[in-house]
């Protein structure tokens, strides 16, 4: 090293000085405008693809049909592991953030999960194929809790979750994702989770990919555990549009 | 030189987002300055930004053990991101006024510094990366042309004509280290 690369070194190294004061508050003024601007496109998104329907769709509590994918231990303080055939989404993965005022009004709830404005608006469109779509969504779980979320039968296949998703438009093929997401929360309580208290209590937010090349409403089922009946609901994609 | 670069000031898959920000803010706050030619509002912007896209993936960066590299990364390419979208951004003159340097102290050491990084910020900002790759960052010549996505003759080629430049900027003497320069314009490091 030359005596001019040595003096550029020691000058760069003595430029340091202390963080802009309140960098943390400015990440999370951040990180909620980018929450917003992300619920907000695909609001938007779905909007503009939404085909008014007669029929009103509603969340249905199902009571029989083919068993889902068994959840893991509910345990909130076990390690999460992903049931067979699912990605697995726990508290260490979760995004934080906040979700706009009566959101619940615009969302579809499974038992300890919220799909967080994907309440279908008036419809029940029927599933029909289409271009092979990626995009994504925002689900919530209840911390402490565990629940598996698979693609109803009718979907044969055809809805997949992806284990990590950009919205830079790449494609995504089928093969990518996996038929079930198994979803847990971060621990009750404030210790041990990323999320501020104050920005969405008592939830823990999921900033969740899917691929499909499906058109319509699509039935997700949820289980909170092995026994348990899967909760059967309805939200809303492709030519369905939400409510909000 | 070692191709695993600088190390991570904390890498604990229990650390917190705050704990990791609180940690490595301050040197990260540096290199975000030194990639914008010492514009401080702009380096607060390009760090809160990188800070905010290692925040949405939380969970994944501090399991893989080297957040600090991830937001160097996430630094270097929104910088890059800037330069694109400024499409040529051109050399600036640099202003050397005798009244200017040493402002803070009157050593001839801080007004040498001085002189070095208006030296610096008046470059083109694709070769005050490399620099501040090089010299700051420690980063090997392969590290800097896989963080920048470009090849090692174009960071060799980038850092001979920076430093160059700086020299002449500076009114520094090339034949001092002309030695260091070989003809194929690498810099030589020892």
């Amino acid at each position: 090293m030359t005596d001019f690369e040595r003096r550029l070194r020691e000058a760069m190294a003595a430029a340091t000085e202390p963080p802009p004061a309140g960098l943390i508050d400015g990440i999370r003024r951040r990180h909620r405008r980018h929450l917003w601007r992300v619920g907000a496109a695909s609001l938007a998104a779905v909007a503009v693809a939404g085909i008014a329907v007669p029929v009103g769709a509603r969340e249905v509590s199902g009571r029989s049909g083919p068993a889902a994918a068994s959840p893991t231990a509910a345990s909130p303080t076990a390690t999460p592991t992903a049931a067979p055939g699912t990605v697995l989404r726990d508290c260490q993965s979760s995004e934080g953030g906040t979700v706009s005022a009566n959101w619940q009004e615009s969302s579809v709830r499974a038992g300890p999960v919220w799909f967080i404005f994907m309440r279908p608006k008036n419809g029940s469109q029927p599933l029909a194929s289409g271009k092979l779509t990626a995009s994504a969504m925002v689900i919530a779980i209840t911390n402490g809790k565990t629940a598996v979320v698979t693609a109803g039968p009718a979907t044969a296949g055809r809805y997949r979750f992806l284990a990590t998703f950009n919205s830079d438009g790449r494609p995504y093929a089928m093969t990518e994702g996996a038929p079930g997401l198994t979803l847990a929360g971060c621990p009750a309580g404030p210790a041990g989770t990323n999320i501020p208290a104050s920005y969405a209590p008592g939830l823990t937010l999921f900033w969740e990919g899917y691929v499909t090349d499906l058109r319509g409403c699509i039935p997700l089922e949820v289980r909170t555990s092995e026994a348990s009946v899967p909760i059967r609901v309805t939200i809303s994609g492709a030519g369905c549009g939400s409510s909000a | 030189m070692s191709e695993a670069g600088p190390p991570d000031i904390l890498g604990s898959e229990e650390m917190s987002f705050e704990e990791f920000v609180a940690a490595s803010s301050g040197r990260l706050f540096t290199l975000a300055r030194l990639l914008t030619g010492g514009h401080r509002a702009e380096a607060e912007d390009l760090l809160q930004g990188a800070f905010e896209r290692a925040y949405r993936r939380w969970g994944r960066i501090s399991r893989g053990g080297e957040p600090e590299r991830y937001v160097r990364q996430m630094l270097v390419n929104a910088s890059v991101d800037r330069w694109r979208r400024l499409r040529r951004h051109p050399e600036s003159e640099l202003a050397v006024s005798g009244a200017d340097l040493g402002t803070a102290d009157d050593t001839a050491t801080v007004a040498d510094r001085d002189l070095l990084l208006r030296g610096l910020a008046a470059l083109a900002p694709r070769q005050r990366a490399v620099l501040v790759l090089r010299y700051f960052e420690d980063l090997s010549e392969a590290q800097t042309a896989a963080m920048l996505s470009c090849s090692v003759g174009t960071v060799k080629s980038q850092a001979a004509r920076g430093l160059a430049r700086l020299r002449e900027m500076t009114g520094e003497t090339a034949d001092r280290d002309a030695s260091a320069i070989s003809r194929e314009g690498t810099v030589r490091h020892d």
